[in-house]
């Protein structure tokens, strides 16, 4: 355990207190930094419209991203545990598009979703849709768009939920499948509560990783005519402010509240951990 | 568990100790008759560089230029920041200029300009491609070269429509393009005269270009913004509104700006050869001088048909007091950093770089992009596209320029990106508000990164 | 009831299901072709973007930033384009060296502390497991530069080091998927090894390990895709050494600033997506196939 601590310290621990500590500076990365105090963090919440935008597409953002990741996610791995040949080439089909590196994806998706050309909606038009949404370039829109980007590249929950159904002990649903209990009330009722660890470790997660969702945002308003802000998130925010404005010390405090709030949602969570994870060893929860 | 911890302190130690050793190992001595230098560009694009570089170190023997490609600037300013930084780099825009000098990110050249081997700037650049890089008279960044931005206009539809020459007024403008717009049968637009619109490509239409056209000043002074205060933006604005209303909505802005809004949506790729310009989707076009490198050659199998255009300076306003002619232009800068190793060597080198005409020329041409000294735009040597006559003349107006410096860089015009946004949805309808929430924010930006 | 009973009942249930006849057959029939149609449409629908992908990557330029669906003519020389001019074999081995180390380093050092942190009992250890899960809270592009400071001064910078050495020194995300399978495991495992005598080290190595086979497989994969997929670290601490580029920073080169090539693009992605894909398809049979559905190994 010791060169565990050791590392995690020095290379993780160190640039955390240098931001924390920035985050009270004036820091514009071309002169060294200036203490200010608390003035950053009073200028985010009084005089700066974009944060509070910013917060509302990101909690917007991880209400569905977690949601549709965790339907899919279950329904996939549910079909694909059983441990047939051909199960094998459907899962690689399914885990196939989170393999593509983020850029490269939110291009591809870019070009496919696009409102006049794109196949997605050549097809919508040809099944008779009169005036399907435009997607990437209308505000209302944009954000479903890079939902179904997310959820396309769902492959890594997958394979973290097709583990945890490939764990699940057997005795239990043998006894259920012989005692007449039918597919559909065996998989709500013993299969789905025995994986609330995996569900809840798959919700922390989509918490912190919707926290810090960036990239394809950024990529994609980048690429589309819609520049209404509607595809702004708190890291979008921080990335601006710090990297195109360098502003790096008003950017670390950004960085802090996200952290802390990250925080006070996971405590959230862990606190009713109790009510409804289903840990085997029940005195040893956290 | 005592075997392992043995084996993890191994480990920590052969790296900890030996990976300074092992990459010093790796890099290269440094002598002390070097420069180093990071460009980012990559690929066929270094071309050029690697030609100036081998002319340079030929007439000076006693420097060896160590380069290095794909970097791009980010990662300078972080190994400035770090201690570690090159000689020269290189930024694209001048937006952040004013900030490399106040932080001396990029070190004074005053006394090299002014030393036995400098030069008086006015007498080498334009003055369009110099004026933002001067922060309380420090000059801290020299042009590489040069971009520059037009009007393109589709020459085959001006004649069908019988429009004999590019408008020249924001009046003439409206005009023509109302008579150039064509519609379909179910009301949406085919084919767009022109289109002010924030977000369509890349850079052509923004708080830059309007500012130009209606010579909107930036600046009270350096701590407040213009934007309330001087009417021309107020101007712009509403002719804005109004041309989106006539030209596209029937007189309805709402109308318009719908119609206009699935149009941009399907919009041909920018670097393609199905952009707007190319396939006659729209028929006037602000960009910059690159999309004469873009335009394609005739490909009826993927129906791609020749294009016949021509370019002109932009349409200025009615009110507007400044010359027709003059234009919006800045580019590639360069400058020497903080700390560099050998500041006398990259000064020759830089020197070099910024002024050689052969140099210029061929990056110039591999670039798609115009070269910034006065020498080289007039030089015999510089064989262009015709098309790019109208923006090598814009660069030598001296009223060209691209916006008054600030400290706080790209912010400001990133603000007012976002009001016109606003305004071109329809989402602030009342103007005067939305343009004096934007000015309060312009103010306390600068206040804040003071 | 006492587990024999339990046995002996389910002999009898699997003997009377034998003689069930057709209403039991058909349904499984249809339920498989429901199943297996469905699996396809989706399949279909996953894969379409990557069909584009393939196909874009084999069009010329000009039609490569239309929309078409099939290229006209067929482009077979943008792949030896990228092949040729680009030292694709140097990147390709700096992506590899960086990415099974990482995977390797990550699992090894990640499931001691997972294990510590849920099996065994400990003070501190609440506050601990908050510790670890604050740090994955923090953006990266906040500590990013203080980051670039520390490693440029150990001299770390240029070198592949600040990528691989973290995860040698665990990494945050794993220890938390591995924490929350174990703590799935029951106690009884290893409760009756330790009362037989057996040391921790052995209960973990012997018994639990063999279980969380399928989650060390996630865990690999995730570790290695997502190292085999950065951009951002590497181009940071690589930059200044083109033999240290790994291949996303190498691939960056093709897009450039004013060559918008979306069919070398996309081959060049396609060539990059290849290494993974096989590592899925033989680390699967490696770890899933193996796996017996009891976990009541005595």
């Amino acid at each position: 355990m010791l060169p565990w601590i050791l590392g995690f310290l020095l290379l993780d621990a160190i640039p955390m207190i240098v931001s924390f500590y920035d985050s009270f500076t004036k820091f514009n990365i071309l002169n060294p930094p200036k203490w200010v105090g608390f003035k950053n963090y009073i200028e985010i919440f009084t005089s700066d419209p974009l944060f509070w935008l910013a917060l509302r597409n990101t909690l917007w953002w991880i209400l569905f991203s977690i949601l549709a990741r965790l339907l899919l996610a279950i329904t996939t791995a549910a079909i694909l545990a059983k441990n047939r040949g051909n199960m094998k080439i459907f899962r690689t089909f399914f885990f196939l598009p989170a393999m593509i590196p983020t850029v490269a994806a939110t291009i591809i998706f870019a070009f496919i979703l696009n409102p006049v050309y794109g196949p997605i909606n050549s097809f919508l038009h040809f099944i008779g849709v009169k005036n399907p949404p435009l997607w990437f370039y209308d505000p209302h829109w944009s954000k479903w768009g890079l939902l179904i980007l997310s959820t396309w590249g769902i492959g890594d929950s997958m394979i973290i939920f097709l583990a945890g159904f490939l764990d699940l002990p057997d005795q239990l649903e043998q006894v259920a499948e012989l005692d007449g209990v039918s597919a559909w009330k065996r998989f709500i009722h013993i299969k789905i509560p025995l994986l609330t660890p995996v569900i809840f470790f798959t919700i922390i997660t989509g918490v912190f990783q919707g926290f810090q969702y960036f990239t394809q945002g950024f990529v994609i308003s980048s690429e589309s005519t819609d520049s209404s802000n509607s595809m702004y998130f708190l890291n979008t925010h921080i990335y601006i402010m710090g990297f195109k404005y360098f502003y790096m010390g008003y950017a670390s405090a950004l960085g802090w509240i996200l952290m802390c709030l990250t925080l006070v949602i996971t405590i959230l969570l862990f606190k009713t951990q109790n009510k409804w994870v289903y840990y085997h060893n029940q005195g040893k929860k956290l | 568990m005592k075997n392992f911890l043995k084996t993890m302190s191994i480990i920590s130690l052969i790296f900890g100790v030996g990976a300074p050793v092992f990459s010093n190992w790796i890099q290269p001595a440094f002598a002390t008759s070097s420069v180093t230098v990071w460009f980012p560009w990559s690929q066929g694009d270094t071309t050029p560089f690697k030609a100036a570089i081998a002319r340079f170190e030929a007439k000076n023997p006693d420097l060896r230029i160590i380069a290095k490609y794909g970097i791009t600037f980010d990662k300078s300013l972080a190994a400035i920041n770090a201690g570690k930084a090159p000689d020269i780099s290189f930024d694209f825009g001048v937006d952040n200029v004013a900030r490399y000098c106040a932080s001396n990110t990029w070190i004074n050249l005053n006394p090299y300009l002014g030393g036995k081997s400098g030069f008086k700037i006015n007498d080498v650049f334009p003055r369009s491609t110099t004026v933002d890089l001067t922060y309380k008279s420090d000059t801290c960044a020299l042009p590489l070269t040069t971009d520059a931005f037009a009007l393109f206009y589709n020459q085959a539809l001006f004649n069908k429509a019988g429009i004999s020459a590019a408008p020249k007024n924001t009046d003439q403008l409206l005009e023509d393009s109302i008579k150039l717009t064509k519609f379909n049968a179910d009301g949406s637009i085919k084919t767009a005269g022109f289109v002010p619109w924030m977000g369509y490509y890349c850079c052509g239409w923004g708080a830059s270009t309007v500012a130009k056209i209606w010579n909107a000043k930036w600046y009270e002074s350096p701590e407040q913004t213009a934007l309330s205060s001087d009417p021309n933006w107020q101007t712009a604005f509403s002719w804005i509104q109004n041309f989106i209303a006539r030209v596209y909505g029937n007189g309805n802005f709402m109308k318009g700006e719908t119609k206009l809004l699935k149009f941009v949506a399907g919009a041909g790729d920018e670097w393609g050869c199905s952009q707007d310009l190319q396939s006659g989707r729209t028929a006037m076009t602000i960009d910059g001088e690159w999309r004469v490198g873009y335009i394609c050659q005739s490909d009826p199998k993927h129906n791609v048909a020749a294009l016949n255009y021509d370019v002109a300076p932009f349409p200025t306003s009615t009110s507007n007091s400044v010359a027709y002619g003059s234009g919006l232009v800045g580019g590639i800068v360069t400058g020497i950093s903080k700390g560099a190793p050998n500041p006398s060597g990259a000064w020759r080198f830089l020197k070099y770089l910024t002024t050689d005409t052969q140099s210029l020329i061929e990056i110039a041409n591999q670039l798609h992009t115009i070269p910034s000294t006065t020498a080289a735009l007039k030089s015999k040597q510089f064989k262009f596209d015709p098309h790019l006559r109208t923006f090598v003349q814009i660069v030598q107006n001296p009223g060209s320029g691209y916006k008054a410096p600030s400290v706080i860089g790209r912010q400001d015009e990133d603000l007012i990106n976002q009001l016109m946004t606003k305004l071109q949805m329809g989402q602030s309808p009342n103007v005067k508000k939305a343009v004096e929430d934007t000015s309060s924010q312009i103010n306390s930006a600068i206040k804040m990164s003071n | 009831m006492t587990k024999i009973v339990k046995e002996q009942k389910v002999k009898e249930r699997l003997g009377k299901s034998r003689d069930k006849t057709d209403p039991c057959i058909s349904r499984k029939v249809l339920l498989f072709i429901t199943r297996h149609s469905s699996l396809i449409f989706f399949s279909a629908l996953f894969l379409f973007p990557i069909y584009f992908m393939i196909v874009t990557s084999l069009m010329n330029r000009t039609q490569s930033l239309l929309y078409d669906l099939w290229p006209r003519p067929f482009v077979w020389g943008n792949y030896s384009e990228i092949l040729k001019s680009l030292p694709f074999m140097r990147w390709i081995l700096n992506s590899l060296l960086v990415a099974i180390l990482c995977s390797i380093g990550g699992v090894l050092s990640s499931l001691p502390p997972a294990y510590a942190l849920s099996r065994l009992e400990w003070r501190g250890r609440k506050i601990v497991t908050f510790i670890v899960l604050s740090s994955m809270m923090i953006p990266l592009q906040v500590t990013i530069f203080p980051s670039y400071w520390v490693y440029s001064h150990i001299g770390w910078v240029p070198s592949l080091f600040p990528l691989i050495v973290p995860f040698f020194f665990t990494d945050i995300f794993s220890i938390f998927i591995f924490r929350q399978f174990l703590i799935g495991i029951p106690d009884q495992f290893s409760e009756s090894a330790r009362v037989d005598g057996v040391s921790e080290i052995s209960i973990m190595l012997k018994i639990v390990l063999p279980i969380i086979k399928p989650a060390i497989f996630a865990v690999t994969m995730l570790i290695f895709i997502s190292s085999w997929n950065d951009f951002f670290m590497p181009s940071l601490f690589t930059s200044e050494n083109p033999n240290l580029w790994t291949l996303p920073v190498g691939l960056a080169q093709i897009y450039g600033t004013h060559n918008y090539n979306a069919n070398l693009m996309m081959a060049a992605s396609c060539l990059f997506i290849l290494p993974v894909l096989i590592l899925f398809f033989v680390a699967q049979k490696y770890f899933i196939d193996g796996i017996k559905f009891s976990v009541v190994q005595r």
